[in-house]
């Protein structure tokens, strides 16, 4: 990350429009990752993706700094995502094509055994299946914990929760996860 | 992404997992962040898509404007007119008090005495068929 950029996010309590470029730059590749992942559709994502930006753009004069700005965008993202699913056409499309128009999770281009990846393959798919079957505000609490490693107080922010409940929303999650695995070992 | 520093506390609080759960989480981590990996051209291009339409809103609130104001028109007008037909005919007051000041004035001229001593003239009635059967 460009030092500079960070140094001045650091500081910067409010944003103009003419930090929108140095943003999208920075911050593009975790909105579309969460977005994503909370939509399963890559065309979705995308366009979830510019509305995000388009949204923090339009209510930039919001941002007081009280959050970090990756926590004011993936909060914009994550109530896109769920007006998204909420949205029944969507929803009936996204059914559809749930296993077509999203790149299946895949192992990074580690140097491998062929046993070692399928054992790789095996628990990410274990994780997978489970985080899938959980209900959307443990879905979006563990993704945020686990794939964005974000800290408890900001996941609270974004979902607009209680730091308390979103621990318990994590635990339940990490149980269901922590579940599969073992009947995957068994 | 997240300082570390700062997500030490967190960290503690929800990775108190054992050790294989933690591996397994941490491949799936890895796993989700390789599978969104994209080519360098995609997030130049995702880039420009966003900032072309930032600057296309930015231009916009003037021609939006423009754009809204023939509706904003029709809208009234149709409410102007729905206004004015569901009000209520006002009746002709003053050629209607004309008329019923004619018909009292005739209706007086044809009674033998004034409306407000009719009451008197019932009892002079009475009292002239008293006299008459005496």
């Amino acid at each position: 990350m460009n030092t500079s950029v960070a140094d001045a996010e650091t500081v910067k309590s409010t944003i103009g429009p003419d930090d929108f470029d140095w943003i999208v730059l920075r911050h593009q590749k975790q909105i579309y990752r969460t977005l994503l992942y909370l939509v399963r559709d890559t065309d979705a994502a995308e366009a979830l993706t510019q509305e995000c930006f388009l949204h923090a753009f339009r209510n930039h004069r919001g941002f007081r700094g009280e959050s970090g700005l990756a926590t004011w965008l993936v909060r914009i993202a994550i109530n896109l995502a769920h007006d998204h699913s909420r949205n029944r056409r969507w929803a009936f499309w996204r059914r559809l094509t749930r296993t077509d128009n999203v790149e299946a999770i895949r192992a990074p281009s580690v140097q491998r055994s062929p046993e070692q990846a399928l054992m790789y393959a095996e628990s990410v798919e274990a994780v997978r299946s489970a985080v899938e079957r959980l209900p959307e505000r443990q879905k979006t609490a563990f993704m945020l914990r686990f794939v964005e490693d974000m800290p408890l107080e900001d996941i609270a922010e974004v979902m607009d929760l209680q730091t308390g409940t979103v621990k318990s929303h994590l635990s339940r999650a990490l149980e269901a996860v922590r579940g599969a695995c073992a009947k995957k070992r068994i | 992404m997240y300082p570390r520093s700062r997500n030490k506390q967190g960290m503690k609080d929800t990775h108190a997992v054992d050790p294989e759960l933690g591996e397994a989480l941490r491949q799936f981590r890895e796993s989700v962040h390789a599978s969104v990996e994209r080519p360098g051209f995609f997030w130049k291009r995702q880039h420009q898509e966003i900032m072309a339409r930032l600057v296309s809103s930015e231009a916009t609130p003037k021609s939006r404007a423009l754009r809204l104001a023939p509706a904003a028109l029709a809208i009234f007008l149709c409410l102007f007119f729905f206004v004015e037909s569901s009000k209520a005919p006002t009746p002709d007051l003053a050629a209607g008090s004309d008329q019923i000041l004619l018909i009292e004035i005739e209706r007086a001229l044809s009674r033998d005495c004034p409306e407000a001593l009719d009451p008197a003239g019932v009892f002079h009635d009475e009292l002239d068929k008293i006299g008459r059967s005496q």
